[in-house]
């Protein structure tokens, strides 16, 4: 049973069942646990130094992980975190997100939207322009934009 | 007089009760947010399933003398295959409980 602990793919199914029911706190707990199972092992240097080339990040089983599959455990983390309201844990998972996956637009949302939570409206504002540079149809996130610039300007 | 309060009072309750879970989030999201709670990922995706391996044919081949329960049965292939079944009939499980209408948490 111990080999399969690395495996995070149970805590996500079991991160999914909480969140669905909306019990954002213990979601976010799982999720945690299944980030935990998807960071680069010591011993897993090389697969480290690889994922700049590969896109690949840690192991589990004989399975790698693909630095998509780690960006987005880390997204649900901040998402279900910030629907907890811990904006400030949910910054520190979606900036792993938005690292780990430069190109995910709802990551930088929710990024945005935990700046803009904490009133961190230059960040926010930033963090929107860029979700708004890789997904320019998103009319929703315009209106959070817009209002971030006003807030930063009257800060 | 007192009868006007009253059913003023009633009508509020009544306002209150119709509309009192949706008018505060609805405004505050309008206000606030800008409409951000859109933002927010609706349905995270289930975990991928696996397909499973045939541990006990290949146990059957390499190994002709079962040896009894022990602690050094995480080194056993057919075991740790087992148990690597197991988790993916659990994850297949969870996954089909979640996307079942209506779902079966």
């Amino acid at each position: 049973m111990a080999a399969k602990l690395d495996d995070p793919r149970p805590y996500l199914g079991l991160a999914n069942l909480w969140y669905d029911q909306k019990n954002y706190q213990a979601a976010a707990k799982m999720y945690r646990e299944a980030t935990e199972r998807m960071t680069p092992k010591k011993s897993d240097i090389l697969g480290a130094f690889s994922s700049k080339v590969t896109g690949t990040v840690g192991t589990f089983g004989s399975n790698r992980i693909s630095l998509s599959e780690s960006a987005e455990a880390h997204q649900y983390l901040g998402n279900a975190l910030l629907r907890a309201g811990l904006f400030a844990e949910a910054e520190t998972e979606l900036r792993l997100a938005t690292t780990e996956s430069y190109k995910n637009a709802q990551s930088y949302a929710l990024l945005g939207y935990s700046f803009f939570q904490q009133k961190k409206y230059a960040e926010a504002t930033e963090a929107l322009k860029k979700e708004l540079e890789l997904a320019p149809n998103t009319e929703e996130y315009k209106k959070l934009l817009e209002e971030s610039i006003s807030r930063q300007q009257h800060q | 007089m007192p009868n006007a309060q009253f059913r003023v009072a009633a009508l509020s309750l009544l306002f209150l009760l119709s509309f009192g879970g949706n008018l505060p989030g609805g405004l505050a999201s309008q206000d606030s947010l800008g409409g951000a709670s859109l933002i927010f990922i609706a349905r995270p995706k289930n975990p991928p399933v696996r397909p499973k391996v045939l541990h006990a044919k290949a146990q059957q081949t390499s190994q002709p003398a079962p040896t009894p329960a022990s602690a050094a049965d995480k080194n056993n292939p057919a075991t740790a295959g087992e148990l690597s079944d197991a988790v993916e009939d659990a994850l297949e499980l969870g996954n089909s409980a979640r996307d079942a209408e209506p779902p079966r948490y």
